[in-house]
């Protein structure tokens, strides 16, 4: 029976080759795009999930109230997690780690500069990684070892065996290679090329471990079983007051279980707002509406060659099919038609896996021989085939047979209505997504647009040594005896970030509510000008003796102070008093979708880790870079020669919103031609029902666009109606978006104008290109075929 | 076999009220070779249809192998169909995408027989019709006749008790048609009740008993 079943509807399916192969390019691209989202929501959502204690991780947060500016943090005092694994039973273990530094690792002749972390003892205990060599237990307990990734350990070693071999880090002490890890996945937060162990016996870290106000390490806590999480974040907060009782006003702990640390990351005023998970389930949400678009082309086409298959219903009914045994078998089609769709979707997807990866920035991967893999393939098949199946299953069997094999069966005419529907429905999924993507192209280049304060082109920043510090003049002088490069300066943080936030300085007539957070820069002389800062009152730093007590400040920090005549007026930071010396722009150094913080600038070579190259006009770097590099290498020879260019630092603040942008993007183009896939089975289907009426208007003087007319306007007219749903809802859905951005565009309503001419020609395009045939022809022929 | 009693059936059009079927009553023994005859409209097929329970009437009953139709479910209708009634069309109606042998035995198929036990019976059938050498070819690759005998052969398969044809020849030439005609004689003396329509005298005088209908109305 079942065989019998799939045998004639594959009959079926071969002896309509037209229909069958719409139906299956539509089928493949939406079951391709399903298959792709799938692996980067499985991604998304494995994050992590490698380590053996995933439920039990958490990461010690804290909600702080500075003068009622409310923030998260991560950063904590270093002896926390010693204290919390010692005072709180519940706690299994608690672990203390740097944020992640680069550190410059060289061996012989080579040196690498690798990221990773150093860590408390139980590092390994609590994580799980792969060993490949040496053991987690007796790889951090020597102060001066050093755990490496498989990919380092290979730079660094080549092909001899990494184990015991010694290292020198920054050039200022050796550590012995004790293990080596496979590399990182990439669903990992961890990102690491080496860990090391604390060394307790240096000074700085000594200090630091009884100290309870030095917040700059990352605590992590292995709950044991059964324990509860509120209790021991009561214990934490407990723990932290007991040693910093001033901390009581400021700051509230928490424990942050891994499981949210990838999806839910974004705070804020203190409340977790979700973050990668919105794009998991929008992006989740497109996978399933491109494949009902690919689905809905099915019903429509199989609908409206009915009347093709009545007979067959017809006849098999009085013969004794039941409904339920036909309904069976045009589901048996739909089926076949989804199994073969999923088979060349998998070719499809090994084929464009490596364009995905980089459009989306992962490795991801396709493993058929799981079995995530084959019931994920289940279930596209089941849910495709049944869906794509429902309708014309369901219309199709529900044939009354004396009717239909009478011949006055009015064909189809019952489906109209329904395939209308789902017609519009697909042009308002389509008009909805183009009219997203241009929405969002047109909102990144806004703020990409937006005017930064600084000239981000063809200036280039390199971190600043010790060395460098120390030569910083001859380095500066040498560069500019170059002739090519214009201006050189050094600041705190490269212009691209900020590093240093504090409550505002004290000065005559500040009102005792100003709670007032300022971003803080150090910098030398030469800052505009490098940078292309616009000072608009006043000077900038000349390097006089007195700007050592001088300081900027920018338009933001002059409005948020409320201050008339800032230039000359007197600031008193921490003990010291500054005098304002001028006034900056605003220069958008954090997000660009955030309004500029209030900003101070001090003068303060010494404290600076960026250095800042300004390029001669109309000199490419290609031509400045290698003479950088000989100044570099001769200066501070110890570090590799290593440079960024502000303007691609700059782009990696739009990483997210070009993610979104392209994938729109894609999925708008697929959308929209699945849709004209469909149109043009739809239209072929019209015209043969309608060649003898085109036959006899012919006759009768119709103009060959007259006809082509006659057959579009009636999809025209569908397409107007899905214009005027999907309008509202694009502004709805897009205004709700742009809320998240400060500085947002409008949308205009040209935008739709645009957008439904667009579809509108791109209909007349397709549904003309398949009457044209029927139009041209000798109305003879077709007058002929009674 | 079966009896029509007081049969009506009507379609509504604004006010007036169209008679398909009018107080017709029909009794029809095992073994009889009925032939039904009239002008076009005159409801013959309808009749027909009534009879193979394919289509409903308003008015009366009908008794099939002592079941009342007319008090019967959809389903249980369609089962009784299914069991004891074979049908012959015009046009023939044979399923384009099946060959000659699936075609036959696609009946089988909604009766949950067995595939061993089908192909017995279709090779019978094939067998006695003589049309094992074509039994791989789709209908579009047979003459009318042969379809016909096809479809005279799928009405067979499943042995229903009563045979219905609708113009069985009206798409044959003579000859074919005369085939197709002694063809439902000899199955007639093998004892299977046969009701046709047929608008040819020649072909009706292979039945026993021919029923005039005018108007809707059995003649008399």
């Amino acid at each position: 029976m079942l065989k019998n079943y799939f045998k004639i509807a594959w009959r079926n399916l071969w002896r309509n080759k037209g229909f069958s192969a719409t139906n299956l390019l539509g089928l493949t691209i939406g079951i391709t795009c399903t298959i792709f989202i799938f692996l980067w929501v499985q991604d998304e959502l494995g994050y992590n999930k490698f380590h053996k204690q995933y439920d039990h991780l958490y990461k010690v947060l804290a909600t702080r109230n500075f003068n009622n500016q409310i923030f998260t943090d991560e950063n904590m005092v270093l002896p926390l997690a010693r204290s919390i694994e010692s005072n709180i039973p519940q706690v299994k273990r608690a672990v203390v780690t740097t944020s992640r530094q680069p550190r410059i690792l060289s061996y012989a002749d080579s040196r690498l500069k690798k990221e990773g972390y150093t860590v408390s003892e139980h590092f390994f205990d609590m994580f799980s990684w792969k060993f490949i060599k040496g053991n987690p237990w007796t790889a951090i307990t020597d102060p001066s070892s050093i755990v490496l990734t498989q990919s380092s350990a290979k730079a660094l070693f080549g092909n001899t065996d990494p184990l015991d071999k010694v290292i020198r880090i920054n050039n200022e002490y050796d550590v012995k290679v004790t293990a080596v890890v496979a590399d990182v996945p990439g669903n990992s937060t961890f990102q690491f090329d080496y860990i090391m162990p604390f060394n307790y016996s240096n000074d700085y870290i000594k200090r630091s471990m009884n100290e309870w106000t030095n917040s700059s390490w990352n605590v992590f806590v292995q709950a044991g079983p059964g324990a509860s999480m509120q209790l021991i974040d009561k214990s934490i907060n407990d723990i932290k007051y007991q040693h910093d009782p001033s901390d009581k006003k400021i700051s509230t702990y928490f424990t942050f279980p891994m499981s949210k640390w990838r999806l839910y990351s974004d705070f804020k005023e203190g409340k977790n707002t979700g973050g990668m998970i919105a794009y998991v389930r929008l992006f989740s949400i497109i996978a399933v509406i491109i494949l009902l678009i690919a689905c809905i082309n099915f019903m429509n086409l199989s609908t409206a060659r009915s009347e093709k298959r009545a007979k067959e219903v017809g006849v098999r009914k009085t013969l004794g099919s039941g409904k339920r045994q036909l309904m069976f078998q045009f589901f048996s089609e739909t089926i076949i038609l989804a199994c073969i769709a999923f088979v060349l979707s998998v070719f499809a997807v090994y084929l464009l896996l490596p364009s995905f990866n980089t459009l989306v920035d992962k490795q991801l991967s396709l493993d058929i021989s799981s079995p995530v893999f084959w019931i994920g393939a289940l279930i596209i098949i089941l849910f495709t085939g049944l869906v794509a199946g429902s309708y014309p299953a369901l219309y199709l069997s529900s044939f009354n047979p004396v009717r239909v094999l009478k011949g006055t069966f009015a064909s189809g005419k019952r489906a109209v209505l329904p395939r209308h529907v789902l017609v519009v429905g697909q042009f308002v999924i389509s008009i909805v997504l183009i009219s997203a993507t241009i929405i969002i192209y047109q909102q990144i280049q806004h703020i990409k647009n937006r005017d930064m304060g600084y000239n981000p082109d063809n200036l280039i920043t390199i971190p600043a040594t010790y060395d460098t510090q120390n030569n910083f003049a001859v380095i500066k002088d040498e560069l500019i005896k170059t002739g090519k490069i214009s201006a050189v300066t050094r600041t705190l943080s490269p212009i691209t970030d900020i590093w240093w936030k504090s409550p505002a300085p004290d000065w005559e007539g500040k009102p005792a509510n100003a709670d007032i957070i300022m971003a803080g820069l150090s910098t030398d002389i030469d800052f505009s000008k490098t940078m292309g800062v616009k000072i608009l009152q006043g000077k900038d730093f000349s390097g006089m003796p007195s700007d050592s007590s001088a300081m900027l400040l920018n338009e933001a920090a002059v409005k948020a102070m409320g201050l008339q005549n800032p230039v000359g007026m007197l600031m008193r930071y921490g003990n010291r008093n500054y005098t304002v010396i001028g006034i900056t722009g605003n220069i958008v150094m954090e997000s660009p979708f955030k309004p500029v913080d209030p900003m101070m600038v001090y003068y303060q070579p010494y404290n600076c880790n960026s250095i800042s190259i300004r390029l001669g006009q109309d000199v490419s770097p290609q031509k400045a870079l290698p003479l950088i590099e000989s100044v570099f290498k001769k200066y501070n020879p110890s570090y590799p020669f290593e440079y960024q260019f502000v303007d691609e630092e700059f782009g990696k603040k739009f990483l997210t919103e070009d993610l979104i942008s392209k994938i729109t993007n894609v999925f708008a183009c697929l959308a929209i031609f699945i849709c004209c896939i469909g149109l043009a089975g739809l239209a072929s289907f019209t015209i043969e029902k309608r060649i003898r009426e085109i036959g006899v208007r012919k006759v009768l003087g119709a103009t060959v666009q007259q006809l082509l007319l006659l057959i579009s306007k009636e999809f025209l007219k569908l397409v107007l109606i899905a214009f005027v749903i999907a309008l509202p809802l694009a502004w709805w859905f897009m205004n709700d978006w742009l809320q998240q951005y400060a500085f947002r565009i409008h949308i205009s309503i040209w935008l739709f104008v645009a957008v439904g001419l667009l579809i509108l020609l791109l209909t007349l395009i397709v549904v003309s290109l398949n009457t044209l045939k029927a139009a041209i022809a000798n109305p003879v022929k077709s007058l002929r075929t009674e | 076999m079966l009896e029509l009693k007081g049969i009506y059936k009507w379609v509504n059009t604004g006010n007036n009220r169209i008679f398909l079927l009018k107080d017709v009553d029909l009794s029809v023994k095992p073994g009889e070779f009925i032939s039904i005859m009239g002008p076009s409209g005159s409801g013959k097929s309808t009749l027909l249809n009534v009879i193979g329970m394919l289509d409903t009437f308003d008015q009366g009953e009908y008794n099939f192998l002592h079941e009342s139709v007319h008090q019967l479910k959809v389903k249980q209708r369609s089962a009784l169909y299914k069991q004891y009634i074979g049908f012959v069309f015009q046009a023939y109606h044979l399923i384009d995408e099946l060959t000659v042998y699936e075609n036959i035995e696609t009946p089988l198929i909604y009766q949950n027989i067995k595939t061993s036990e089908r192909k017995a019976l279709v090779a019978d059938v094939l067998d006695r019709f003589q049309i094992v050498g074509k039994k791989d070819l789709f209908p579009t690759q047979l003459s009318g006749g042969q379809q016909q005998l096809v479809g005279i052969a799928r009405a067979l398969i499943a042995k229903p008790k009563l045979l219905l044809a609708d113009e069985p020849t009206g798409n044959l030439n003579s000859k074919q048609g005369e085939e197709i005609m002694s063809l439902f004689r000899e199955l007639n003396r093998e004892g299977m009740t046969i009701i046709q329509v047929t608008h040819s005298e020649k072909n009706a005088a292979y039945g026993s008993r021919i029923i005039n209908l005018l108007d809707g109305m059995v003649a008399q």
